[in-house]
């Protein structure tokens, strides 16, 4: 969640005295793919023409998906229904026609034909079944019979084995459905039996019979429609694609994408056309400028297509053509993605590498739909004029001609009509005030609290939360970076990376006396002040940076209560390294992390001063700046998150502006154990710090690029030689030591090192 | 000895030493890659006239289906009128993305699958099968395994893999495939989607780069060479059809289509093109193989292949591309590599 919705969150919240709790982190994926915006809501338009999938299938708003063989298998069962005047449930017409196994269907035709023998087995109860059987329907079960043969024929799974279709069976079943056809009463019967014979032929890849079937049974029909005479049309365009006659073809699937939904798919896919004479005769087959119209929208659904050229033609054709308004949205969509946030999108250069977006010639293609809208305005013969107005608007906008976008947009005001095409313009106008903001002062960040808290259309557009805060991210990255930072980000990614002129901007801002309605909210988290956040973060920064001195200053200014929810003590010793180890009986005393830095100058002090025990001190500090290291239990004196897995080569400088750093120096600690080892006397102590100089070693191994990882699992890495210097001391001499004898006990890699 | 005599012994010795050198033996042999095994009369003369006697007939693809969820094979050749003069490799291209999604214990199934397949197309004994798949470190494993699982269902033939050039000089990264030899793709070496590349068909420039660790690698390899030609199309800067066969036709309509230079092309007015519609504006990148470049390839690659016994295979039969190469070159081109 950004900035933007914690904002919205908190203020209700104020009111409310009541603060919800909310999830800080940006929401983000594995591959967003294309990071940008946009506004040009299809709610303008008319989404339910029947061609929508075809060009809106791309976009999130429009979730139908396309799927053909459903499309058919429903148009199908509500024909069947019409044709018995609706008396019968679907559900049931399909367990008949689509479940039924033929011996079923025998079995049914015997009940129907016997006055005698009830309707058992599956049908036993189905509303069609029964009406089949009181109206002694027998042509239409001996219809189905027949369907149900012909369907192994007609039908294609995916599979590895080889299933050569059965052409001798398939001529047969035709030389039948001819027969069916001359003795049948039924119109609508006559039409099925056709399909059957003419599809039979088209799958038997007898494609001149197909169209020879065809042209002997469709005389013959009667003047009633139906979705089967489509369907033979499908038949008789694929028989005559297989003969080379592509232009009759396209003509006939031009016609069924026109008519017939449920073969609208398929004739998408099926429309081909090989050269521009092709084209040119199939337009003049064409019987009017809707089918005309229609070859263009096939030929402008292809993937790359260049809509403002086909919305050009189709426009000449048929300037109400309502496919127009999607292909117009489908265009500017596309637009959108070119030129919106241009200055300022934070992902412009992931999109232009990856995607190639902005494209080329974008700025052409956006002149060119200008030009072309301009003249749809001038001409004024489009179905939705409204539409077309605020889109000439919208389009200067895109090309960042703000004072003709304003101009424009204020001119239409006045005369739309259109409910939802005055929400898109509210859009606009919001997408305009964004873009002009360029240097805001007081008064202007008022007004983006404002348009937070009330704007409607900034409310219904998920877009506006990214294009808003990119665009003040963009403008604050001069002067404010915390701002630029917290406008984007949360707290958690500002502790992941944080910049000392982040936190001290950011500081600056929310210790202010008098703050704006903007920087009230940028420095509150769940109506909390970030500033103590802020403090720890910085005081944090210092001590990573070595500065043990400014971190104190830093870590006093956060009242002590406010101290209390970290606690640690560096000072504690261990064998095994355990960063979240819980210890048993523990009665170690806790600092914050003020106390920690009080607790260290006060042994820096004394073993300074103290000779005699100089060594223990020195070792404890040792033990200290180890423990804060990413390796000890108490690295959160010296940072604020920690990786589980470690980059290999990675070294303590390594800083990274968005990107996670460790603190995995042990530099500081080895300066005191050489301290310890050249001040005691002490075997045991000496021991420890061999120890402890010795597993430094290991970790600096670890983050080097010599480190191989071990094959399998839990194996111990086995280090070179250079990285072993102090194991090998520790080893040869302090073996005597109790605490070697310890450490060979408690520790698995301790063992494995001094048995090598 | 007089000089003349001494230089005409020497001469002679030379000769000798030449002339008894093993020759190495190169059989030229042809891709077919459309679906129907049905060779032209012309295509047969083509074949006869260079005493191929082995075609390399793609049998099918093998891709992944993402509604069912499981590999299946595409594009099955059709071979009913396949009279039966020439010796049939079968080849099988498998895509990487089926190999990506097929779980490693559907392996064995999938090897099984190939092979019978590969069976019931068969028309007579065969003596080799051909798996093509530009497998990436992803499914480097699954891929060999399936190699392994073929070989270890047919044991008494031989099993190849192409190899792409970039896989020899890498060898030790990308792997090399337990296979009897390989098919080194001579072709498709550039990045066909960069408007800049010159000719992703065939480079010898670039080619240079990539002869390196042929002595390395550890299986035969025969070289398989190409004879297309296609027109990459950019629409929006962006590379988005290849248009087989179809340079000459550009190059000549200049109603339509403007030159830039050779081999760069501007469409002038929005057009069809052997099915494709291209808008005005649109760029078209022609990529032919040169004859001189294909020359070329037999002394640049001689040296690197081993093989005392070559197969030299051309991509792929195809009338419309025939026109272009006399079976006399193609004999010169395979002389190159002796």
């Amino acid at each position: 969640m950004n900035f933007w919705k914690k904002f919205a969150i908190n203020f209700s919240s104020i009111f409310a005295f009541y603060l919800i709790p909310t999830s800080v982190a940006r929401s983000c994926s594995y591959d967003p793919g294309f990071q940008g915006y946009a506004f040009f809501d299809t709610k303008a338009i008319n989404t339910n023409t029947l061609y929508a999938p075809y060009f809106l299938g791309f976009a999130d708003f429009y979730k139908k998906k396309l799927n053909p063989e459903k499309d058919q298998v429903d148009a199908n069962l509500k024909e069947w229904r019409d044709r018995f005047c609706n008396l019968v449930a679907l559900e049931d017409i399909r367990k008949v026609i689509y479940k039924g196994k033929i011996a079923q269907l025998i079995a049914l035709q015997t009940a129907i034909k016997s006055k005698s023998i009830k309707i058992s087995g599956p049908f036993k109860n189905n509303s069609f079944a029964k009406h089949l059987k009181e109206h002694k329907c027998i042509e239409t079960i001996e219809y189905l019979i027949f369907a149900k043969r012909c369907e192994p024929h007609a039908t294609w799974v995916k599979s590895w084995k080889d299933k050569e279709r059965n052409v001798k069976s398939m001529l047969q079943l035709i030389k039948k459905a001819k027969s069916k056809f001359s003795k049948s009463n039924s119109h609508y019967f006559k039409l099925r039996y056709a399909y059957q014979a003419i599809r039979l032929a088209h799958y038997a890849g007898k494609y001149q019979e197909a169209l020879d079937l065809y042209d002997f049974f469709i005389p013959q029909k009667e003047n009633d429609e139906s979705i089967i005479d489509y369907w033979i049309l499908g038949h008789k365009a694929g028989a005559l694609q297989r003969l080379g006659k592509n232009v009759d073809a396209a003509y006939l699937y031009t016609q069924i994408f026109l008519n017939c939904p449920s073969k609208r798919t398929s004739a998408f896919r099926s429309f081909k056309i090989k050269t521009d004479e092709e084209w040119q005769h199939c337009m003049e087959l064409c019987r009017n400028d809707e089918e005309k119209a229609a070859m263009y929208i096939l030929r402008a659904g292809s993937r790359h297509s260049n809509l403002t050229e086909e919305m050009q033609s189709i426009y000449e054709i048929d300037p109400e053509n309502e496919n127009l308004e999607i292909l117009l949205v489908k265009e500017i969509n596309k637009l959108e993605k070119d030129f919106l946030g241009l200055d300022f999108n934070d992902k412009k250069y992931e999109n232009k590498k990856r995607f190639g977006i902005p494209r080329k010639d974008a700025g052409q293609k956006l002149i060119n739909l200008n030009k072309f809208v301009r003249l749809v305005n001038q001409e004024g013969k489009i179905r939705n004029p409204d539409l077309w107005k605020v889109t000439e608007g919208y389009l200067e906008l895109l090309a960042s001609d703000f004072y003709a976008a304003e101009k424009t947009f204020n001119k239409v005001r006045k005369e739309i009509k259109d409910e939802h095409i005055k929400d898109q313009l509210k859009v606009f106008d919001l997408v305009l005030k964004i873009n002009m903001i360029e240097d805001p002062d007081e008064e202007d960040e008022a007004e983006i609290a404002e348009i937070i808290r009330r704007n409607d259309a900034y409310e219904s557009h998920p877009d506006f939360e990214d294009f808003l805060s990119d665009k003040l991210a963009n403008i604050y990255k001069k002067d404010s970076p915390g701002k630029a930072f917290l406008v984007q980000h949360d707290m958690r990614k500002l502790a992941m990376h944080p910049e000392m002129e982040t936190l001290d901007d950011l500081l600056e801002i929310c210790q202010k006396e008098e703050k704006t309605d903007f920087e009230e909210l940028l420095c509150s988290e769940d109506g909390v002040s970030i500033t103590n956040k802020l403090l720890d973060l910085k005081g944090t920064l210092f001590m990573s940076q070595g500065k043990p001195e400014a971190a104190l200053a830093v870590f006093k200014q956060v009242p002590r209560p406010a101290r209390e929810g970290q606690r640690f003590n560096p000072f504690r010793e261990m064998i095994n390294d355990c960063v979240d180890c819980k210890i048993k009986n523990d009665t170690f005393v806790y600092y914050d992390k003020a106390g920690v830095l009080e607790r260290m100058f006060e042994l820096e002090f004394q073993g300074r001063s103290d000779f005699e025990n100089s060594d223990l001190y020195f070792y404890e500090l040792g033990i200290a700046y180890y423990n804060m290291s990413y390796f000890g239990h108490s690295w959160k004196m010296m940072d604020n998150f920690r990786s589980g897995s470690l980059p290999k080569g990675m070294g303590s400088d390594k800083m990274f502006k968005y990107g996670q750093r460790e603190m995995v120096s042990g530099e500081k600690a080895t300066e005191y154990f050489q301290k310890v080892l050249d001040l005691t006397k002490d075997e045991e102590l000496k021991a420890r710090t061999l120890f402890m100089l010795a597993k430094i070693e290991r970790n600096n191994y670890y983050i080097s690029n010599d480190y191989k990882r071990p094959k399998g699992g839990n194996m111990i890495p086995a280090a070179p030689d250079k990285y072993m210097k102090y194991y090998k001391q520790l080893k040869r001499e302090s073996m005597q030591t109790e605490f070697y004898k310890e450490a060979i006990r408690e520790c698995k890699y301790f063992r494995f090192y001094t048995k090598k | 000895m007089n000089p003349f005599a001494k230089l005409f012994f020497f001469s002679t010795f030379l000769l000798t030493i030449s002339c008894t050198k093993t020759e190495r033996k190169i059989t030229p042999v042809f891709y077919h890659w459309q679906t129907k095994l049905e060779l032209t009369s012309f295509e047969k003369n083509y074949l006869d006239s260079l005493n191929i006697s082995t075609l390399y007939v793609k049998f099918f693809d093998v891709d992944w289906d993402f509604n069912l969820q499981d590999a299946f094979p595409q594009a099955v050749v059709q071979s009913a009128d396949y009279d039966g003069d020439y010796d049939i490799i079968p080849t099988i291209f498998i895509t990487n993305r089926t190999l990506l999604h097929l779980l490693p214990d559907q392996l064995p199934k999938l090897a099984n699958q190939i092979v019978d397949k590969i069976e019931s197309l068969a028309t007579s004994e065969i003596s080799e099968i051909q798996i093509d798949c530009d497998w990436s470190p992803k499914t480097e494993d699954k891929y060999f395994q399936l190699l392994q699982l073929i070989r270890k269902k047919k044991k008494d033939i031989e099993i190849s893999a192409t190899i792409r050039l970039h896989q020899v000089k890498y060898a030790d990264i990308t792997g090399v495939p337990p296979v009897d030899k390989g098919m080194l793709m001579f072709y498709n070496m550039g990045e066909v989607d960069k408007w800049e590349t010159r000719n992703s068909i065939l480079d010898l420039e670039l080619a240079k780069q990539y002869l390196h660790n042929f002595e390395n690698y550890p299986i035969p390899l025969d070289v398989a060479l190409p004879l297309f030609s296609w027109a990459v199309l950019f629409r929006e800067g962006e590379m988005i059809k290849l248009i087989t066969n179809a340079c000459t036709e550009i190059v000549q309509d200049t109603q339509r289509f403007q030159k830039i230079n050779d081999t760069h092309i501007e469409v002038k007015k929005s057009t069809y093109l052997d099915g494709h519609y291209l808008y005005k504006g649109d760029y078209l990148r022609l990529e032919n193989v040169e004859h001189q470049d294909l020359k070329a390839c037999g002394a640049l690659l001689k040296a690197h292949l081993k093989n005392e016994h070559l197969t030299v295979g051309f991509y792929h039969l195809d009338s419309t591309l025939l026109n272009s190469f006399s079976h006399e070159f193609l004999e010169e081109i395979c002389h190159q590599f002796q």
